[in-house]
């Protein structure tokens, strides 16, 4: 799915070509990462148990709320980027690039526990609507981050690249959120 | 952009998450002992080591990959069973009546949560010796905290659905009256291999 943007690069009338071509290895690679995830996932065998974090009553309360810092920070990816273009009329602050960096590095180093203990513990599951979707909008949220990070530092691309590839991640995250831990707190309670 | 700072980015997350993994799989010795045995039996040159004690559940504190639970609810009227295997679980809530409610779901992290039609579900948490939590079905709300069996078939006449695995509890000692259902007998469909 992430190989898309490949094929409706045309659509824009002044990147033609060159900028399409240095879209294909980003989204071959953010493909790739993707589905490395979800075949990991398929066919290591789930142990049950993976490390858990200190402060927690166990490693589902602990992921629910990593995950839950990951959305915040996702929220404010998008409302950083949001003033950024302008479309929240407000003055930018010189520090709203920082703020933008790092609530994506953030989000994204909160998420990789979350995954990794996702994959390792519990696998790439299909039994039920919301374990299949989660399955894949969590390897769909790596394989789209991973793309709009090697995208990030290339010139002259189309201007609606960048928000669609952000736009991307933040739908797959916000899918991958609500079908884990706000499941997880409105099913067990909110709980540490 | 001199340096490739959405790159170093990605780097950091790729190192991050393999230093987990690998934490992970050093803080899981048991299960991943268990599972290297069973990757390894087929693979050239492993018969060197040998494998380590066959024991069909990993010891330790933590929830079993593989277990069943059965028992009365609290407060009786129903019985419930769990069956745990790897990730997945499914079980059924048995009413007095004798109707069977079915339910499939997840066992995580000690964790559980099936459901099924109706708008019947389970939620809990097990251990290695028990389960306990909290089932809907069929309108009616319980409370179980279930004893871990080994019972032969258990999992296999969920899995079919056996309506002879359903088992009301039975009736209360304090019944003086002749209908007293002893319940306790009916094991012709034990058996099932899984």
């Amino acid at each position: 799915m992430t190989a898309q943007p490949g094929a409706e690069a045309p659509l824009p009338p002044q990147s033609t070509g060159s900028s399409a071509a240095k879209l294909v290895i980003p989204c071959l690679i953010g493909a790739l990462v993707a589905l490395t995830l979800g075949v990991y996932g398929h066919i290591h065998q789930p142990t049950g148990i993976a490390v858990n974090l200190a402060g927690f009553s166990g490693p589902q309360p602990a992921k629910a709320w990593l995950a839950t810092g990951a959305f915040i920070a996702a929220i404010i990816q998008v409302i950083s980027a949001l003033v950024m273009y302008g479309k929240i009329k407000v003055q930018a602050p010189p520090w709203i690039g920082g703020l933008h960096r790092w609530s994506g590095r953030i989000a994204f180093l909160l998420a990789v526990p979350v995954a990794v203990h996702c994959l390792y513990a519990l696998g790439f599951q299909t039994f039920s609507t919301r374990v299949l979707i989660h399955s894949l909008l969590g390897c769909a949220f790596f394989g789209a981050f991973t793309v709009k990070m090697l995208v990030l530092p290339k010139k002259d691309m189309p201007g609606w690249l960048l928000p669609t590839l952000g736009g991307l991640a933040f739908t797959a995250l916000t899918g991958v959120w609500f079908s884990s831990a706000y499941w997880f707190f409105s099913t067990f309670g909110i709980k540490r | 952009m001199r340096r490739n700072t959405p790159l170093l980015t990605l780097l950091a997350g790729a190192a991050l998450g393999v230093a987990l993994l690998i934490a992970s799989m050093v803080a899981t010795p048991g299960t991943r002992s268990q599972y290297a045995a069973a990757g390894t039996a087929t693979g050239p040159g492993a018969t060197a080591s040998p494998s380590p004690s066959a024991s069909p559940s990993p010891a330790g504190p933590h929830s079993p990959l593989q277990a069943d639970f059965t028992g009365p609810v609290t407060g009786g009227g129903a019985t419930v069973a769990v069956s745990v295997r790897g990730g997945k679980a499914i079980g059924f809530v048995c009413t007095a009546s004798g109707t069977a409610t079915w339910l499939r779901g997840a066992a995580a992290a000690g964790l559980l949560q099936l459901a099924g039609r109706d708008h019947a579900r389970l939620t809990g948490s097990y251990l290695d010796h028990r389960a306990s939590g909290r089932a809907r079905a069929s309108g009616t709300q319980y409370r179980f905290a279930i004893p871990r069996v080994h019972q032969a078939g258990l999992h296999a006449a969920i899995v079919n659905r056996t309506a002879a695995a359903c088992q009301p509890p039975a009736a209360p000692v304090d019944n003086g009256g002749g209908g007293g259902g002893d319940n306790g007998g009916g094991h012709h469909h034990g058996g099932g291999g899984d």
